[in-house]
């Protein structure tokens, strides 16, 4: 993305005097038609709009590049104290670890290099975490500690890990209080409260929340981002309030907070934050699919599935057309929603992203259940469990599971007290039926 | 997090943002900038010479310091700034008058249907229109002046109300017959805005008279309040024309104001002294206006019109004796109110000696003489104030337009969008001493005195930032979740113009006539500002009206011919021009 911007600042160079060019050229112009039209007694005029023209032009150009130039000064003087700075500290361990870390974090559900990157974190988790717990904080470590936790962060909330990563985020707060760095401990707070969410417990979510909106975060680089990340969070809390409530106003308000968190962090996010992005749309668009406002959803999901597909993020536009899958449920396409639900289980395999597999499993299999085929919708529903490790804890797995389990065999008889699931009745519905089968079959 | 559709329960999770956070800044893109680009150059012909003047005031022979600031203790600086203050305290307490009118209507409602068109067209009249009535009204001679023979009449002699001491009474009266129907009218509309659950939660506590003011009417009404005092407070220091034409020659000393004395303060050996008066002036009503306008500073309105009322509870209908004795008062009160206007009617059909030498209500020398001796020397002048009038309207609307929708929506830094809309108020309230002189000698350098085009530039200008306000309150009263969608590229901003459009379009309304009349009732800018050749409708009554004495048929008939337009359209458009001001008001 680096690269892109850059040969843009290449190509378009000239836009940057743009403006100061147009202010000489309305001075030059406009001077010359003064003493033209002096003759004329008409010559004022030209002189004020003049004034106005140039100065305005002027002020523009002031406004727009003196920021990003002070920025760059700053940036360079930066890099100037780092490099004069005596030799690097020995912690060469955590170092390396902490940039090899952010090339897993940057490659983690993408394309390239996806897979190898879960690889990685399955492989070197327990050694990050020594890392640390037992490294010391100080000024020069305490942003290497920082970035194992934003990518060992990224890992649990991908395989929706919500105890390492509530154990994670207390050290983080730990770490972040150490250095007195208080947008660390808000961005702390706001991945405890996840991990919370995730659990279920949602008053310490909202009570985490509430400890990080009342944190004063120093105005910078990264308080957009935190802020948005803030602000996504409230929305989702919201949405899990709302699930609380099957009906009535209590679950209207809850949406409609959510629906405003998500509007607030979209006009947040900074610009250069595509995955932030994405995970806005996408949530805007889970707004929609609760609120049975089907075109709405499909039109967030789409944008975010494309948007993912430009920026080869593979896990968000899995989780894009797992979503559009549940969209087309709601439209009773059901043909069309298991086709998304496939491709989407395949994108998270792709980048060996198995809670989401696992997820894509689940609704593949229940579709199957109610539309039809017991006995495929048990081999898709135990796949589930055993990627996720068992379907304890997971509710709706665990119901679905029960009711398939009858139908391991394909030709055996359903007990008699168990719901009859409709049997294929046309030859086509048969034939889709065994390629169904043997698509899923090992 | 589990969802039922369609039959089938589904494991549904949202997608959270993680890894490490992305430095920058949210994409605004600079496009939208560009719609306050006009504004930008139209409020620089106020901005620099304002510039000039604070720069000015600080200025000595020697370099800069405060010795300009020993002005201040000028015996005659100090009188005329003790009276500017007195002026306020009237307009504080013409404010608390309004109320308590508007109270009574809003509980006696037969008061108001008659007392609201007497009441509203004093404000669509130029204030010298107003002084020229009341000095007709309170002429000393018992044989002309209304209030003198009446005196004279029923206690056998009366006061010299245009004497010493006296004419403070003329010239508080004017001010009030003025202002007053704009008072009572915001907060008329105000009171009718309060929502029908609050009102019959009010009743079923039992909360009455005073306790139900300080509870629920007064913080209700703060906002409006704001305004009210703010538009009132500017006027009383802005006083000027009223003054000059209602006292006097040889006391116009004594009911000097801060800006009748800046005027008459010579500028050319210390202009500084002038430029410290002036920055007086700009620091109280700058005070007063970054307190006074909380309301007008909210980020998002309130989506509906406050005219809206309820048609499910009707009101409850007074008891007959109330009614009644409302109504009676009703008409009284309003028949006393229009007296001013019916004074200059009448003068105006008197024959210019007629009139001079007799009461407007005697019925010898009838006749339309006075309105056409005045007629020939006006049809130039109405011609001239209509083009000014009409070219400053659009060009307000043409700039005031795009800023309002950049400063509602257009994705300005919220506090850059706070800043800015500081900066339009303080120039709302700015007073004229601030940029007229550099304004005049530049305008003078330029070959440019005397040109209606540059009048009317300095018009718009003036009129901008309160016509933006207003329409920023309109723009910003749609809903968020809209607006935010419009910023994300979303929907289309005609949606976002179409969820405005009950309240834009009054307010729109509002701003076109409100600019309309104050242009073409302008006397100061066309007198201080618009040099010779201009030629606006005030300055012909104002030079008419320097014979006063021998031209009272005249100044009448000048006075009631250029009343006609800017009344005609108050009238027909009073109910749009509250709504459109009280909007984004309503709490």
């Amino acid at each position: 993305m680096k690269d892109d911007e850059a040969a843009d600042d290449q190509e378009y160079w000239w836009r940057r005097y743009l403006l100061g060019i147009a202010a000489l050229a309305s001075f030059v112009l406009s001077n010359l038609a003064f003493d033209y039209f002096r003759h004329f007694k008409v010559g004022g005029w030209i002189i004020v709009v003049e004034y106005m023209v140039v100065g305005t032009l002027a002020l523009f150009w002031l406004i727009v590049y003196v920021p990003p130039a002070w920025r760059r000064f700053h940036r360079w003087r930066g890099e100037r104290g780092s490099t004069a700075l005596p030799g690097p500290t020995p912690r060469t361990l955590l170092r390396s670890y902490a940039a090899q870390a952010e090339r897993s974090l940057i490659t983690l559900g993408s394309e390239a290099g996806g897979m190898a990157a879960a690889a990685w974190f399955e492989q070197e988790k327990s050694e990050l975490l020594t890392l640390l717990y037992t490294t010391e904080v100080d000024t020069s470590t305490v942003d290497d500690l920082a970035w194992l936790c934003d990518a060992l962060e990224a890992w649990y909330v991908r395989q929706r890990q919500a105890e390492p990563l509530l154990a994670l985020s207390h050290q983080l707060t730990a770490i972040a209080k150490q250095a007195q760095r208080p947008e660390l401990e808000e961005l702390a707070a706001i991945r405890a409260a996840t991990a919370y969410r995730l659990l279920g417990d949602l008053e310490s979510a909202a009570d985490q929340l509430r400890a990080a909106i009342h944190l004063h975060v120093p105005a910078g680089a990264a308080e957009p981002a935190i802020r948005t990340r803030l602000a996504v969070e409230q929305g989702l809390l919201h949405l899990a309030w709302a699930e609380r409530y099957p009906h009535g106003d209590n679950r209207d308000e809850e949406m409609h907070n959510a629906q405003k968190w998500f509007d607030e962090a979209g006009l947040k996010v900074p610009r250069a934050d595509p995955a932030a992005d994405i995970a806005i749309q996408l949530d805007r668009g889970l707004v929609c699919l609760h609120r049975h406002d089907t075109d709405g959803a499909k039109e967030h999901f789409q944008v975010a599935e494309a948007r993912a597909a430009a920026a080869r993020d593979v896990s968000a536009q899995a989780h894009a057309l797992e979503l559009l899958g549940m969209e087309s449920w709601q439209r009773r396409n059901t043909r069309q929603a298991v086709l998304w639900w496939q491709e989407a289980q395949d994108r998270y395999a792709a980048v060996e992203e198995r809670e989401g597999q696992a997820r894509c499993l689940q609704h593949l299999g229940s579709a199957e259940l109610v539309t039809g085929d017991g006995y495929l919708a048990n081999i898709l529903l135990e796949k589930s469990a055993t990627l996720r490790g068992g379907a304890d804890g997971h509710e709706v797995l665990e119901r679905y599971l029960a009711q398939a389990r009858r139908y391991r065999q394909p030709q055996a008889e359903p007990a008699e007290q168990s719901p009859t699931p409709p049997s294929p009745n046309t030859p086509l519905d048969r034939l889709r039926q065994r390629w169904r089968r043997w698509w899923y079959l090992p | 997090m589990a969802l039922s559709i369609n039959e089938l329960d589904l494991e549904v999770v949202g997608r959270e943002i993680t890894g490490r956070p992305v430095p920058g800044r949210a994409h605004r893109p600079y496009g939208p900038y560009l719609l306050g680009l006009p504004a930008l150059v139209l409020a620089s012909l106020l901005l620099v010479p304002m510039t000039l003047t604070a720069v000015s005031a600080f200025r000595t022979p020697g370099g800069f310091g405060f010795a300009n600031f020993a002005v201040l203790r000028e015996a005659g600086v100090v009188h005329a700034i003790g009276n500017s203050i007195a002026w306020i305290g009237v307009a504080l307490a013409l404010v608390v008058t309004g109320l308590s009118i508007a109270l009574i209507g809003h509980r006696v409602q037969s008061l108001w249907s008659f007392l609201q068109p007497a009441l509203i067209l004093p404000f669509a009249m130029s204030t010298l229109v107003a002084g020229a009535a009341f000095r007709i009204i309170f002429d000393p001679a018992p044989q002309r002046g209304t209030v003198t023979a009446l005196s004279t009449a029923i206690f056998g002699g009366s006061k010299v109300w245009l004497g010493p001491g006296w004419f403070w009474v003329v010239l508080v009266s004017a001010f009030c017959w003025t202002w007053l129907g704009y008072t009572v009218a915001l907060f008329r509309a105000g009171l009718a805005a309060i929502p029908d659950d609050i009102g019959r939660t009010v009743q079923a506590e039992g909360l009455r008279g005073w306790r139900r003011l300080r509870a629920v009417e007064l913080p209700i009404l703060r906002p409006i309040t704001g305004i009210v005092t703010l538009t009132l407070v500017v006027a009383a220091v802005r006083l000027f024309e009223l003054v000059l034409i209602t006292v006097p020659g040889p006391m116009q000393h004594d009911a000097d104001v801060l800006v009748l004395h800046w005027w008459r303060m010579p500028t050319d050996p210390a202009p500084g002294r002038a430029a410290v008066l002036a920055l007086v002036m700009f620091v109280i009503v700058a005070f007063v206006a970054v307190i006074g306008v909380r309301g007008l500073r909210r980020n998002w309105a309130m989506p509906s019109s406050v005219l809206e009322s309820c048609a499910s509870r009707p009101r409850t209908k007074p008891r007959p004796r109330r009614r009644r004795l409302g109504l009676i008062v009703a008409v009284s009160a309003g028949l006393i109110w229009m007296l001013p206007m019916v004074v200059l009617l009448a003068s105006a059909l008197h024959n210019p000696d007629a009139a001079r030498l007799r009461g407007w209500w005697r019925p010898e020398g009838l006749g339309l003489q006075s309105l056409a001796a005045s007629g020939a020397e006006l049809g130039q002048a109405l011609i001239s104030t209509l083009f000014t009038a009409g070219l400053a309207t659009a060009l307000t609307l043409l700039v005031a337009v795009p800023t309002a929708y950049l400063l509602a929506w257009g994705g300005l830094p919220p506090r850059l969008g706070k800043l800015v809309i500081t900066v339009f108020v303080v120039l709302a309230v700015t007073p004229l001493p601030m940029y007229a002189t550099p304004l005049s000698h530049a305008f003078a350098m330029l070959d440019m005195a005397g040109s209606r085009i540059s009048l009317a530039l300095v018009h718009a200008a003036v009129g901008l930032p309160f016509a933006v306000l207003l329409l920023r309150a309109a723009f910003a009263s749609a809903p968020p979740s809209v607006v935010s969608e419009a910023l994300l590229g979303q929907v289309r901003q005609s949606e976002v113009i179409n969820q405005v459009r009950r309240t834009y379009q009054p307010v729109l309304v509002a701003v076109v006539i409100l600019q309309f009349i104050l242009v073409w009732n302008d006397f100061v800018i066309g007198f201080l500002i618009g040099g010779p050749g201009t030629t606006p409708l005030s300055l012909v009554l104002w030079g008419q009206a320097r014979q006063f004495a021998t031209s009272t048929g005249p100044v009448a008939a000048a006075a009631v011919v250029s009343s006609i337009v800017p009344v005609v359209l108050v009238w027909r458009f009073w109910p749009t021009i509250v709504r459109g001001l009280t909007v984004g008001t309503k709490p």
